[in-house]
Order: C-alpha cells, then sequence, then structure tokens
C-alpha cells in the first residue's frame, strides 16, 4: 500500500493527500512489511515529511503508523508522527538521519484521525506536521516517552507474597498493602503513599488499572413535550449512516433533553457520543446532568483548564475506547473515538468554535466532516443557529428540527420590552426604567442581570478640556480603564499592557482626567450606589479567570446568596438559573455600528442567549433592553422571538452584498513594523495569485480595522468565491507560492472562512 | 495673551464632596457664594453671584476642610466648563482664609 515507487521531491504535500497512502494498524496488522526508512510529520512550519532510517536492529512495520518517535532535528530532539513507511525520495538514503525511538506504550492514531488531520491541514492551508502535532495532548509533546502515570492500581500476587513478607519496620509498605489487598484504589487517594506505590509499580508488586467512577444516584427522565418526541422521531427513524441535523430550538425549550435521549439510544448500541460545547465554564453544568443522567457510564471531560496529567488520562480513555460520553471544547473533536457513533455540537453557532491562531479551525466544520467520514448522525444545536448552517437547513442539505416552545409547561418566553433611552436619560449607563424593574424585583426577592458586554471600569479615559483619550502606545486601541484595588489602571485588552493613569492630560495639562462610558465595574458601583443593601455579583473574565471561581460564583447564584448580576457574555451562554427573572441590557447598540457584516448575527444571537436566562423555570422573566434605536429591525425580531425572520432577512442582505454564506472568504494577514512593509507583501501576493486566480476575486490589500496590535502594523488581502471549491483549489496552488515570496520582515497567515476581520 | 487671574471672596455653598482623578489626584468641585459692595459708575453698588470653582491635588483637599462658613479669598484663573460648552469655570489654585 505504501507508494515508494513513485518517489517525487515532497516539497510541499499535495493537496490531494490520497497519494500519501494512509496505512493504519488496523487494516495493515495481517500482513507487517518492514521497512527500512519511515516518512515522520514533524511540528514545523515546513509543509513536507521528514525522512528518517530505522536504526539497526529495530523493526517498524505498518503496524506502527501513527505511533510517535523521537528523531533528532538539527541540534534537538523533536517528537514526531510516523506517518507513512518508505522513504519519500526527497534525500539519499545514505544521507538520512536514524531515528531514536518508537512509542510502542501508546496506542498508535488511528487513521480516522490522520485523515482529519489531513483534512484540516488542507482545508485550513496548515502545514500537515502542525496541523497533526497540535491535536495531541500536550504531555505527549514532550521529547521523552513516558508511560503515562496509571490513575489507578491494585496489588499484583507478587505484591501479596512481598507484603507478606515485609518486617515490622517498613510501616509505610505495609500501610499501602492492607490498603491495596481491600482493592484497586486511585491514585488521587493515596495521599502519602504514592511514593512507596511507585517503587512497588517498578517492581512488579501493584500494576495499574482504569477505575470505572462509582455510579452515582440515577435521575429520573422527564416526560418529554411533544415537540421533543417528534425531533426525536425525526432523528432516530432516520436511515444509518452520515445525516447532519440542525436543531434549533429557543431557549430553554428542552434541547438538552433531546441530545440525553439520543446519547442514552447510542450508548445502548455501544457507541461513544462526542458533545462539544463552545465554553469550558459550561462544561461542569452539562457534565453534572449527563453524570446524572448516566451514572454507569465513563463519561470524560476534555477541555485546556485541564492539567497536562489528566488531561493525557482523558484522551487516553477516548483513545483506548473506554470513555463512553466525552464531552469537551473545540479541541475535543480530534479526539480519537474507535467506537464513535454520535456527534453533538451544542451552541453550534457560537464564535468560541473557531481557533484564533495556529490551524484556524472551526471545530463544528470539522465535526460535520469527521461525521460524514465516519459515517454517523451529528447534530447541531442552537437557539440562534449561524447563518450557515441555517442556509444548509433551509436548502435540504442538513435536516431541520424545531422546538419552538418552552419545555416547562408554565415557562412562556420572556417578554423583551425596548426602553429608549433617548427620552428615558440613563444616568450612569441605567434608565429608569432599569432601575425602577430593578427595584421591584429586589422587593420581590427574585434575581436580576444586569449585562454589559464590556468588562472594566470604563471603556475610555477623557479629557473633557480638549476630547484626548488615552491609547495604548502599541495597538491601534484605547486603554480600558479598570479599578485595580483603591485606584486605577488603564489597560489595552489586545496586547496587555498596563499602566497607570496619567496625573494630567499628555495633550493640554489638564489634571481632570474622566471615565468616559461603562464597563461592568462602573455599573457594579452604579448599583451599589442605587441599592445598598443589594447583593452585587460582578461576572466578567476579571473575576471568573481563577480556576474554580465560576463554579463558586454559579453555587452562590443557586443558593440565591445574589440579588443582582452583572456580567458580560460570559454569563449569558446556556446557564440556567430558576430564579433569575429579569435582564437588564446595557449599551448593545454599539454593535449596531460595527462595520464587520457579521456583528448584527452575533449581537442578536448575544441578545437572544441573554434574554434566554430570564424566567427559565415557573417564573415569567422580563427583558428591558436600553437603546437610542427602539425601532431597530434587529430588536423588533428579537421583541418577536423570530429567528427565523431575523434570519431571513439577514441572509437577503448577504445574497445582495455576496457575502458568506453566498460566497466563501479565505483571508490573508499580513503583520510587520511598518504598514508598507505588510501591504507590499500582500501586494506581492496578489499579484502572485491573480492569473490563478479562476473564478475567485482577489481584493486589495488594505490595513486592517485594528491596525496595529503589540507595535505591529496589520494589513490582509480577502479573497472570495461563490464555489467553495474553486476557492479550495485556487488557495492549494497560490499558498505554496506564498512560502516563496515572503520576507523576514512580514509574518503572515491564512485564515479560511475567517470570522473576524 | 497671558493674563488670567481671578480674585474672589466669599464662601462655599455647597460642594460635592471631595473626589479623586483616577491617577488619585484629589479634586474638590464646589458652588461660590460671593457678596459685597463695589464701585461701579463713580457709585457704590451691591453685588452677589454664585460662580462654580473647581480645584485639585493640594489645593482642593484643604478647600475641602474648610467649613461652610468661614469666609475665603480663591484665586485663580477660567477656563470654560469642558469642551464642548463655553461657560467659565474657576479653578482655584490658592486660597486664604479671610480672619475677622
Amino acid at each position: 500500500m505504501d507508494n515508494p515507487e513513485s518517489p517525487r521531491p515532497c516539497k510541499y504535500i499535495p493537496t490531494d493527500y490520497a497519494q500519501i497512502t494512509l496505512t493504519s494498524a488496523a487494516n495493515l496488522s495481517l500482513d507487517p512489511q518492514p521497512t527500512s526508512v519511515v516518512q515522520v510529520a514533524l511540528d514545523t512550519p515546513l509543509e513536507r515529511l521528514f525522512d528518517y532510517r530505522i536504526p539497526a536492529g529495530q523493526t517498524v512495520t505498518s503496524a506502527d503508523v501513527g505511533r510517535r518517535v523521537r528523531v533528532p532535528f538539527g541540534p534537538h530532539r523533536k517528537i514526531g508522527v510516523l506517518v507513512a513507511l518508505g522513504d519519500s525520495g526527497s534525500v539519499a538514503q545514505e544521507k538520512l538521519k536514524m531515528l531514536d525511538e518508537v512509542d510502542r506504550a501508546l496506542p498508535p492514531l488511528p487513521a480516522d484521525i490522520m485523515n482529519l488531520a489531513r483534512f484540516a491541514a488542507g482545508y485550513y492551508q496548515h502545514p500537515f506536521g502542525q496541523t497533526l502535532l497540535a491535536l495531541l495532548p500536550p504531555a505527549l509533546k514532550r521529547p521523552r516517552f513516558r508511560t503515562p502515570a496509571p490513575q489507578a492500581c491494585r496489588l499484583t500476587e507478587a505484591g501479596r507474597l512481598h507484603w507478606n513478607g515485609l518486617p515490622e519496620r517498613a510501616h509505610a509498605q505495609r500501610r499501602l498493602g492492607q490498603r491495596l489487598a481491600r482493592g484497586p484504589v486511585a491514585m488521587s487517594a493515596l495521599g502519602d503513599l504514592r511514593g512507596p506505590l511507585r517503587e512497588w509499580l517498578k517492581r512488579g508488586f501493584a500494576e495499574a488499572v482504569h477505575l470505572l467512577p462509582e455510579p452515582g444516584p440515577c435521575v429520573s427522565r422527564p416526560e418529554l413535550t411533544r415537540a421533543q418526541q417528534v425531533a426525536l422521531e425525526q432523528v432516530m427513524g432516520a436511515s444509518e449512516g452520515f445525516k447532519a441535523w440542525l436543531l434549533h430550538g429557543v431557549t430553554g425549550s428542552g434541547k438538552t433533553e433531546v441530545y440525553l435521549r439520543l446519547i442514552e439510544e447510542t450508548l445502548a448500541l455501544g457507541r461513544q457520543v462526542l458533545v462539544l460545547a463552545p465554553e469550558i465554564h459550561l462544561t461542569p453544568q452539562l457534565t453534572e446532568r449527563f453524570r446524572q443522567r448516566f451514572p454507569e457510564r465513563h463519561l470524560v471531560c476534555q477541555h485546556s483548564g485541564l492539567a497536562d496529567g489528566p488531561r493525557l488520562a482523558a484522551w487516553l480513555d477516548c483513545a483506548e475506547g473506554r470513555a463512553d460520553l466525552v464531552l469537551g471544547t473545540r479541541l475535543s473533536v480530534f479526539t480519537p473515538m474507535p467506537r464513535l457513533g454520535l456527534l453533538i455540537v451544542d451552541e453550534e453557532h457560537d464564535p468560541a468554535y473557531k481557533q484564533m491562531e495556529g490551524l484556524r479551525y472551526h471545530a463544528r466544520d470539522v465535526a460535520v466532516w469527521r461525521a460524514r467520514q465516519a459515517g454517523i448522525p451529528i447534530l447541531l444545536g442552537s437557539a440562534t443557529p449561524a447563518l450557515e448552517s441555517w442556509r444548509n437547513a433551509q436548502s435540504g442539505r442538513y435536516g431541520l428540527i424545531s422546538l419552538p416552545d418552552r419545555a416547562h409547561a408554565e415557562a412562556t418566553l420572556p417578554d423583551i420590552q425596548r426602553v429608549d433611552s433617548r427620552t428615558d436619560r440613563p444616568r450612569q449607563g441605567l434608565t429608569g426604567t432599569l432601575i425602577q424593574a430593578l427595584a421591584e424585583n429586589l422587593a420581590r426577592g427574585e434575581q436580576s442581570l444586569v449585562f454589559i458586554n464590556r468588562r472594566g471600569y470604563a471603556p475610555t479615559l477623557y479629557c473633557q478640556q480638549c476630547g484626548h483619550i488615552s491609547d495604548c502606545p502599541r495597538c491601534s486601541a484605547h486603554q480600558v480603564l479598570h479599578r485595580q484595588g483603591h485606584g486605577y489602571e488603564l489597560r489595552c485588552h489586545h496586547c496587555g499592557l498596563a499602566a497607570r493613569p496619567p496625573q494630567v492630560c499628555p495633550a493640554c495639562g489638564n489634571p481632570d482626567l474622566r471615565p468616559f462610558g461603562q464597563g461592568t465595574q462602573k455599573v457594579e458601583e452604579a448599583l451599589a450606589q442605587q441599592f445598598p443593601s443589594a447583593r452585587l455579583l460582578r461576572i466578567d473574565r476579571d473575576t471568573a479567570s481563577r480556576r474554580g471561581a465560576f463554579d463558586d460564583m454559579r453555587r452562590r447564584i443557586t443558593d440565591r446568596e445574589v440579588d443582582i448580576l452583572i456580567g458580560t457574555q460570559i454569563i449569558a451562554k446556556g446557564h440556567d438559573f430558576p430564579m433569575l427573572t429579569l435582564v437588564g441590557i446595557v449599551g448593545a447598540d454599539q454593535a449596531l455600528m460595527s462595520p464587520d457584516f457579521r456583528a448584527g448575527e452575533r449581537l442578536f444571537a448575544q441578545l437572544m442567549q441573554v434574554a434566554g436566562r430570564a424566567g427559565r423555570a415557573a417564573h415569567q422573566g422580563r427583558v428591558l433592553i436600553q437603546t437610542d434605536y427602539p425601532n431597530h429591525p434587529l430588536y423588533a425580531t428579537l421583541a418577536a422571538h423570530d429567528y427565523p425572520a431575523f434570519a431571513a432577512r439577514t441572509l437577503r442582505e448577504r445574497r445582495d452584498a455576496e457575502f458568506p454564506p453566498f460566497t466563501h472568504q479565505a483571508l490573508l494577514r499580513a503583520e510587520s513594523a511598518s504598514l508598507e512593509t505588510a501591504l507590499d507583501f500582500l501586494g506581492r501576493a496578489r499579484a502572485l495569485g491573480a492569473p490563478l486566480a479562476g473564478p475567485a476575486i482577489l481584493y486589495d490589500p488594505v490595513a486592517a480595522s485594528m491596525a496595529r496590535i503589540s507595535n505591529w502594523e496589520r494589513a490582509q488581502l480577502l479573497v472570495q468565491c461563490r464555489d467553495r471549491r474553486a476557492l479550495q483549489a485556487f488557495l492549494a496552488t497560490w499558498v505554496p507560492g506564498l512560502r516563496e515570496i515572503t520576507s523576514r520582515q512580514v509574518r503572515w497567515h491564512l485564515d479560511v472562512d475567517p470570522l473576524e476581520f | 495673551m497671558r493674563v488670567n487671574r481671578v480674585e474672589i471672596d466669599g464662601r462655599i455653598a455647597s460642594h460635592q464632596g471631595l473626589r479623586h482623578t483616577p491617577a488619585g489626584m484629589p479634586s474638590f468641585q464646589l458652588q461660590f457664594l460671593h457678596a459685597s459692595m463695589q464701585y461701579e459708575a463713580g457709585r457704590e453698588r451691591k453685588v452677589e453671584c454664585e460662580i462654580e470653582a473647581l480645584a485639585f491635588g493640594e489645593v482642593a483637599a484643604n478647600l475641602a476642610r474648610q467649613s461652610p462658613e468661614s469666609n475665603l479669598t480663591l484665586i485663580g484663573f477660567l477656563e470654560r466648563k469642558g469642551m464642548r460648552s463655553s461657560i467659565p469655570i474657576l479653578h482655584v489654585t490658592e486660597f486664604k482664609i479671610i480672619k475677622e
């Protein structure tokens, strides 16, 4: 199956990756053919594989494809993945270096994951080696192979003999023996006995085992609503194999219950389920529900907040097929799962699914591709689907399932009202109407949320005399004023630079510099003045970044230790707070002014989500949107809870303007110390691409809307095409050439299907 | 143009309390009540007015400690209230307590 007879200079991996034949342990283990040279993918920006010779005395067969290898690379050792047997012919065999070692302690990456990496590398125009290595957990990228630390262990027969023969004085070992004699023990439960245990493991007195979590009490299943019933019948009635479903359900309509039922069905068939959630903060709540419903199943969480050890353990549980149900953020879309039977992407519209650096993939899109390859169903759920997904559902490519009502019989959708802030002038950001409503809610003992999507105290520090605004010296952005202890601090939200506020205006010398506009801290301060006895809680990235802080806040809210919440979008996503009945929205208008064509879509989704926090159980919710534009159609469709109308109107606009999803885009971004250099590179890139472009349109290079970040001047070149395949074909011929014209002064990357401009 | 100096007696009618700029500099904004006899067109006449005044730094902190009863002489300059305003406000750079 390997293809050594067509050696050709493999400088760039051709887009047709199928030419590099994929071998897997699964389909070749019957006929392992030893080889003397292998091709290894490494984490380098070079678009190629590297050939290595096998040291004498070692045998490498096709069963080793997908395994990790350690190889010499320049002066260092690097970890790579063995991708193919036989040489690529790029370097004469006798000049090749030897590889050090093949890691056989861990299972090889399975063929489907290698294929997924190939697809992602090709589609997103990212070097294959970097892509492949990026999807390994961090612990597996260290240049020393180590057998992963066991999660639990038990006594062996040899251990029992050793224990029985221990002298009196070996206290620690005797205690260890006693513990292990009672049955397998989790490492975390052993405390100070872990030292002697390591010794026992080495000497074979104990061995690693996998402990399944203790089953907890099972929570009974709620009755399905009619709509949920229909939704389930639709999915389960479909023929086997790949099918993408868009589950559009209003907030509180019980999408999760539909997931749970489908998961139950899939698990019963002995298959694994992968559930993606956009935010790390959302995983605990979902995990809790899943664990309660499937107490006897092995549930694994995967997100970047985990320490390396547990993350590796979770990854191995998935890859070795022990985990039944995997819940994770975008990176888990690449997790090997040999029995995968169902994929679910919750809040599929969320921009957090798009990776913004390195391999700029969209986890939802990769998930759809993976489901197609695996021949399994995928369910995309949202109250406000991405317009891309909505259009796919409208055109019949995805099946559309709707949950139009709230699941609780008594629960109705919140009453969304617009407060005209031109007549009801806000004081410190809050209109009289909102203050009044908050006071009433407080008197009733119900919880309220004030949503403002700006953290910090005030977005600008402003000189009233000359109009000067404090800007970041390194970025084209205003510095944001933050409360810091008893004083203030100016921070740049782009480069992180922090500075003390200036004593006087640098432009005119006036000391009277004033905070201008509202951030979460200022709204919190205003509310504290207005309602001195109310218990306030502010939730934004500044207060929730500490590990565990968010869970603690969630507990305080559900335990009713909080009267008024002040929060950014961090609080908006998916959390259930049954006592929350009022939501005030402050400062939403700003997104209406954005030049980004997706700003409206994002605003609608965000506000719908925030509004959805109100009145989820038996209480009627009320939402107040403070706006200078109460008649804006976006707010009108929002007040009517009419996503389909919003989507229809926005899609019409997109079609007229030839924006996605009616066209496909790729953005070439360049950064340099000077804007001219960046623009010059893009100009050459455009000249290079123009003759190859076919139906694709290459626009003029322009400065980015954030023209400077950390002293890097940024420019961009937009490529657009109606036909995704034509765009992909063009990118594949264009990008290798870009590597030729690049210079040291410029760094650049290509973003396929960019979400931000 | 160089000269911009105001000197006026009176007492503090009201104030917003001692505040601080984001950089931590004290600031004190007050309404200053003035009443006196002045000469105009060869005759003595009664004058009564209230003006807005503002002080920063040490002066602000010291002003904030004055009781509303004490008679003060404020010395300073005029500056418009804000970028979009043409109304002047007195910036106090020093003051004296008037002994009876």
